[in-house]
């Protein structure tokens, strides 16, 4: 891919992201194709890994996820599976990772990694904005001291706000985005307001 | 299983290939099990094992993500939010610690937080300000809960790191936002109310009739269900076909259009759109 991108003389193309895809931006009902029951075999499968991308809910998956619970499985537009445990979304998935819900992190804010916004950036965020880098390093924006990967699912939070408003992946490790400190540096899967906070059956 | 009300204890380890010391923090009835996902983390080397509780504070503070206020210390309990209680911080005197590792099972000690969401908008309520309908839900919040309201909305509350003259714009900006959407939520209502519901009479055979109501899709019901409540009402067969116009038509068979009507009447009272008309006309079979 890379390659083909290269031209001539020019060594390192810098790739912007052209196709950021926004998963719920719009998200109804309609965009659900099929609904299934899964089977306590996979869903035990579902949730090793979902402990395993995220440890830290290794003692409370059971109450999360009671064995006798019913998890249904969506399959939705753009292959996004939703999948849901007593009716309410927990996880979602577009390719292998499995996504957790805004309700779910709000339950459990603590578990996974997370980032801050500054106030100015609230707005936009909650429009389905993705997340410039100086949004993240500016005087009310947090970043932890040290370095999360690239490609992790963080959780965005803001200034003055206590809880989370977004979830979405880095696309520059934290390092980076304090240095190069431009363009998009979390792409937002989900926000406050999108069609899968909004989903109701 | 939640690890609230526990002490967690540092539990000094060294594995055979590494002559550096290191504590686990795991809860105590857990001791045996050997911590999943571990963290490295230095910490400043101090001789004794009191940690020095500054420095965990500050480290507790970047694993939970919870601010100053909420990780306290006092003497060497660590006191972390309301969420974990307290961290006892224990060991053996002997032992020099360098790093320390910090497993996640420290930070599981998490039972489920309550977020309270606004009635109107379904956001937390913090981000009511936020949101499309503003007003509304400030009025919500009032009734519902008086103490919360006025903690987020009196005049001290706000601390930004951004100018004022920034958050006068922000505001403002806001402001539009929501006086549009105030606007369009007018418009629609409108709409709603000028909009009507027609049940045609349909001829079948000679004296057998269906019954077809257009024009629901506007009232954001479910035409299924809707179909179905009539089907087991009237003991007959009912659908949602698509018309003529391609949209959406609940189809009964059977003449009870009467019925329905003051059905339909009765639901839409529910919904206080009494002004929406009701017609009823019938159709001959070409």
């Amino acid at each position: 891919m890379e390659s083909f991108l290269n031209f001539g003389d020019v060594d390192e193309v810098e790739l912007m992201p052209l196709f950021l895809f926004l998963m719920f931006k719009k998200f109804s009902k309609e965009d659900i194709h099929t609904r299934s029951n899964v089977k306590s075999s996979v869903q035990r499968g579902l949730k090793t890994k979902f402990v395993e991308q995220y440890p830290g809910f290794e003692p409370i998956i059971d109450e999360l996820v009671p064995k006798k619970s019913t998890v249904q499985h969506y399959k939705c537009e753009d292959k996004i599976q939703l999948y849901l445990v007593d009716g309410e979304v927990l996880f979602y998935q577009k390719f292998d990772e499995l996504l957790p819900s805004l309700k779910l992190v709000h339950k459990y804010p603590t578990l996974f990694p997370r980032v801050q916004v500054d106030r100015g950036a609230i707005k936009f965020v909650l429009s389905g904005a993705n997340i410039m880098c100086p949004g993240l390093t500016s005087k009310g924006g947090w970043l932890p001291e040290e370095n999360i990967p690239k490609d992790t699912t963080v959780v965005v939070y803001a200034e003055g706000k206590e809880h989370a408003l977004a979830v979405g992946k880095l696309l520059m490790s934290t390092d980076e985005i304090k240095s190069v400190n431009k363009d998009i540096g979390i792409e937002l899967y989900h926000y406050l307001g999108d069609g899968l906070w909004n989903f109701r059956e | 299983m939640t690890l609230q009300n526990h002490a967690v204890v540092l539990v000094p380890v060294q594995p055979a290939h590494d002559p550096r010391r290191r504590f686990v923090v795991v809860h105590p009835q857990r001791r045996h099990r050997q911590p999943v996902g571990m963290q490295l983390v230095d910490l400043d080397a101090s001789d004794s094992v009191k940690v020095d509780c500054e420095r965990f504070q500050q480290l507790f503070q970047v694993y939970s993500g919870h601010g100053a206020r909420q990780v306290q210390h006092v003497d060497n309990i660590l006191q972390i939010g309301d969420l974990w209680t307290q961290f006892e911080i224990q060991g053996s005197t002997a032992v020099k610690k360098k790093f320390i590792f910090i497993s996640h099972i420290s930070m599981s000690a998490v039972s489920p937080v309550q977020v309270k969401y606004c009635g109107v908008c379904s956001f937390p309520v913090e981000f009511c300000e936020f949101g499309k309908k503003f007003k509304k839900c400030k009025a919500w919040l009032e009734e519902d809960d008086p103490e919360l309201y006025k903690k987020l909305y009196s005049e001290s509350a706000h601390n930004s790191s951004l100018s004022s003259e920034k958050e006068a714009k922000i505001s403002e900006s806001l402001a539009k936002m929501q006086l549009k959407e105030e606007r369009k939520l007018e418009r629609e209502l409108q709409s709603l109310k000028s909009s009507r519901v027609l049940i045609k009479r349909i001829q079948r055979t000679k004296h057998k009739h269906v019954i077809a109501i257009a024009g629901l899709e506007v009232f954001d019901v479910d035409m299924k269900k809707m179909a179905k409540t009539f089907a087991s009402k009237f003991a007959t067969g009912a659908s949602v076909t698509k018309n003529a116009e391609k949209k959406d038509e609940v189809v009964i068979q059977g003449d009870v259009g009467d019925e329905v009507e003051t059905y339909i009447l009765g639901l839409l009272k529910d919904k206080g759109l009494e002004d929406v008309k009701v017609e009823q006309v019938s159709e001959k079979r070409k």
